[in-house]
């Protein structure tokens, strides 16, 4: 029987499309009450005073909290969301207190919570907070971060938190006969998800019992913040994930509410819900993207890559928290993408500024990177007189020599390579798929009033991050089996692909397997999803305990039968042992990122009078070493081109020149649709497994936005090849991009 | 993204329904399908004492098109 591999309908989709998922905003406990977050109208500035006794004095309202309530409980100082990856002292102080004190530093910044009978009496009370706050002048953009006339932090000198160098060889002597030397840009953007961030914090005080629900992506790491501020021991708190509506990245990080809400639970001694409403999420939840670049590439004249080098600068908003750190450290080290640069030398500098803080977003840096490069080789290519597929192929890493070292970064400097695969194979069929000789012709053509154009692009995607994974498995007394996985599930189909895992192991049907996952109660210790390593890590620790519960349950079964284990199909094992009470754990190690990689390829067509474009068709071709589901992974591909295409056309998060927020709701903030991109397509393939995992499994869940942006803008600088229009900036809105065709046709 | 505190009202006839917009000095707004308002209120932005709703008020729950003054828009 094979499981794996095959086009398995999604198990989770019968509860959900019924109605019957549970997300946290479904949960009601006797007693609850509501809280509501008073957040920070101004951009930069002194709180001089909160006057709360307006807000207690309504009806409803149980209690309103501030820093100075938080800091008596804390025992002196807010508490801070650290760093949850690449910690180092030096970005302690840009941390983002829980609650802001002295000075809130952007439009969005908690500064009080209410918790009231219900949400609305919670929300008329906000109104009734006086709040007088010393305005400072905003740092608003990069330019003005980088003079640090203004400081965020006066205990600093300058806004710069930080500057990472990602470096090979020496590409800063690197002569050449040929150099280019670009700038470009990718709005502030993020994920939006469909249900906002929500927590249920329950506090039992007579058996010390902290119960938060709502928790996702990281689950255990979010436990051990929340116990150490609450000065509670880990096991005193348990945090349940429920069915999410999307995570991206960006739910399930520890945010100021991931302690305000069980904070407030606690010292009401009440259930406390609050759940996130648009305008908090658009504000509030982490940004991403944001980062402009001036960079140089050095080739021979045959077009061969000799180095690239430059300056990226980030926009990372007012603090650190998170993963604030992924984004600056990716955008340098993946910008090369799969392509064979011998000469690296990058250095981004993380400028702070008043916006709400950045931090990773599906394709974190990748994106960025990828849309800076693609842009630049096609403008190489060009220069040169090479064709820019030509361009691509030669300088493509090739399989003969993975594994293949790129970049390091320092600070914190750890080695990195690819793992294996066939880049140049998976861009043939990427212009297979598109049928880019046949529609060659077309390129720069006006038909109809529209020009034509194509674009083609590389990528790598990082997976499999964090060191290891857990997971346990129970033969239940009905001889079915249970399994525990540490991964969480952020609607990615992690439920489906784990059982097809455990299935294919034991050989047992899928409906003898049940899933328990990602909540703190099920399991002593889980990491989680975060850099697309569910299906590798997850997986992996599956098949580990999967052979370990075989082997002690096929033992039990001769023992019992009578029989030479190996005889006995597991399945009649299985029922022949069940009601004693057998099972197994494991644990998967792995410090060795999976490199999944691929092509994409679209065809646009340009209206010059109003600057639409329309995507005719996007073709991405994604190997991920071994598929084990082919239709959750195609998913997993379209769904990130679409997220792409919102990215590269629509989602901008503005500020105007004060840090005032002006995208509070979605007809500011414009998210793709189902009818904006009707042609999509992802070809999963399995060239090229991973050699780090047994299942040879790559994360796959990112590689389809990365490419997005400078796959599309490579096809609309084509089609206006004629007019001489390169689009430097993300988005191509239709104003922007007819501004280029206007102002280049002047 | 609640609603703030307001009255609510729900007449049968055109001149209820004008009369408690005279009544209310311009603190009331009329609530028809409620696509504008609501998330106007939600927002914030809008917190009118009193939503009139004319849902239950005869005579506004269609367009006629009257013979004459199509034919009036025709000459032009």
């Amino acid at each position: 029987m094979n499981f794996i591999g095959k086009p398995v309908e999604r198990v989770e989709d019968l509860r959900l499309v019924r109605g019957r998922g549970q997300f946290v905003d479904d949960l009601h406990r006797e007693g609850m009450l509501h809280a509501a977050v008073l957040r920070s109208s101004i951009a930069h500035g002194r709180i001089r005073s909160i006057k709360t006794a307006a807000a207690r004095a309504m009806p409803g309202v149980h209690a309103v909290f501030t820093a100075d309530d938080v800091a008596r409980f804390a025992g002196g100082a807010v508490p801070t969301i650290p760093l949850r990856i690449y910690q180092q002292p030096d970005l302690v102080p840009f941390e983002q207190p829980v609650i802001a004190h002295t000075k809130v530093r952007f439009v969005g910044e908690p500064i009080a919570v209410i918790v009231a009978e219900n949400a609305a009496l919670a929300e008329d009370a906000l109104d009734a907070i006086e709040v007088e706050i010393e305005v400072l002048p905003a740092v608003a953009d990069r330019a003005a971060a980088q003079k640090s006339e203004v400081l965020l932090f006066e205990e600093k000198t300058s806004n710069t938190a930080i500057t990472f160098l990602a470096a090979k060889g020496d590409a800063k002597s690197a002569k050449a006969p040929y150099l280019r030397r670009e700038k470009f840009s990718v709005q502030r953007h993020s994920a939006v998800n469909l249900e906002p961030r929500g927590l249920l914090a329950t506090w039992d005080g007579a058996n010390t019992k902290l119960t938060v629900s709502g928790a996702a992506k990281v689950p255990f790491t979010t436990r051990r913040l929340l116990a150490q501020r609450m000065d509670l021991p880990e096991d005193c708190v348990d945090m349940v994930a429920l069915d999410v509506g999307g995570g991206f990245g960006v739910r399930g990080e520890f945010y100021p509410e991931d302690f305000l809400i069980p904070f407030a639970a606690r010292k009401l001694n009440r259930p406390v819900k609050w759940i996130e409403d648009r305008r908090e999420n658009l504000l509030a939840s982490n940004h991403s993207r944001d980062i402009a670049c001036d960079i140089e590439i050095a080739c021979e004249k045959d077009g061969t890559i000799l180095a690239i080098r430059g300056f990226i600068y980030v926009d990372s908003g007012a603090y650190f928290r998170g993963t604030g750190v992924g984004v600056p450290r990716n955008v340098g080290q993946f910008l090369c993408g799969p392509y064979r640069v011998p000469n690296v030398h990058l250095e981004t500098s993380v400028l702070m500024t008043n916006k709400a803080p950045l931090a990773t977003y599906r394709g974190p840096g990748r994106f960025e990177g990828d849309f800076f490069r693609e842009r630049l080789f096609d403008m190489a290519a060009d220069d040169l007189g090479i064709d820019r597929v030509a361009f691509r192929r030669r300088n493509l890493v090739a399989k003969e020599e993975m594994p293949y070292a790129i970049a390091t970064v320092t600070p914190n400097e750890k080695k990195e390579e690819y793992d294996s695969g066939d880049y140049v194979v998976a861009l043939d069929r990427a212009l297979t798929e598109i049928g880019w000789s046949k529609k060659a012709a077309l390129q720069g053509q006006l038909v109809d009033g529209r020009y034509h154009g194509l674009g083609v692009g590389c990528f790598v995607e990082g997976g499999a991050g964090g060191l290891k994974e857990y997971a346990r498995m129970v033969v239940e007394p009905d001889a079915t089996v249970t399994l525990y996985v540490g991964s969480t599930s952020v609607g990615q189909g992690v439920e489906t692909i784990s059982i097809q895992i455990a299935s294919e192991v034991l050989q047992i049907p899928m409906e003898r397997i049940r899933i328990f996952h990602g909540s703190t109660t099920h399991m002593k210790e889980g990491y989680g999803s975060w850099h697309s390593r569910s299906t590798v890590m997850g997986g992996s620790a599956i098949v580990v305990v999967a052979e370990k519960l075989k082997a002690v349950v096929r033992k039990a079964a001769a023992s019992r039968l009578r029989r030479a284990a190996d005889e006995i199909p597991f399945g009649e094992a299985l029922t022949a042992v069940a009601g004693m009470g057998l099972e197994a754990d494991g644990i998967f190690e792995n410090h060795m990122h999976t490199y999944a990689y691929g092509s994409a390829a679209a065809h646009v067509a340009v209206d010059p009078r109003t600057g639409h474009v329309e995507v005719i068709e996007y073709v991405a071709v994604h190997d991920v070493g071994r598929i084990i589901n082919p239709l959750t992974a195609a998913g997993q591909a379209i769904g990130g081109i679409v997220q792409g295409l919102g990215g590269t056309f629509l989602e901008h998060l503005q500020y105007d020149e004060h840090g005032q927020f002006l995208t509070g709701s979605l007809a500011d903030y414009m998210l793709p649709t189902a009818a904006d991109f009707p042609c999509i397509r992802a070809v999963m393939l399995e060239n090229s497994p991973s050699p780090h995992n047994p299942l040879g499994a790559k994360g796959g869940g990112e590689g389809g936005i990365v490419s997005v942006g400078g796959v599309v803008a490579n096809a609309v600088a084509n089609a206006l090849s004629s007019l001489g229009v390169q689009p430097r900036d993300l988005p191509i809105s239709p104003p922007r991009l007819w501004q280029l065709i206007e102002g280049d046709k002047r | 993204m609640k609603l703030p505190a307001f009255e609510y009202a729900s007449p049968v006839t055109l001149a209820e329904a004008i009369s408690l917009l005279a009544a209310t000095g311009g603190k009331a707004k009329l609530l028809a399908g409620g696509q504008s308002l609501m998330p106007a209120m939600a927002f914030r932005l809008a917190a009118p004492e009193l939503l009139v709703d004319l849902r239950r008020v005869p005579n506004l729950d269609r367009i006629e098109a009257v013979y004459e003054a199509r034919a009036a828009y025709a000459k032009k």
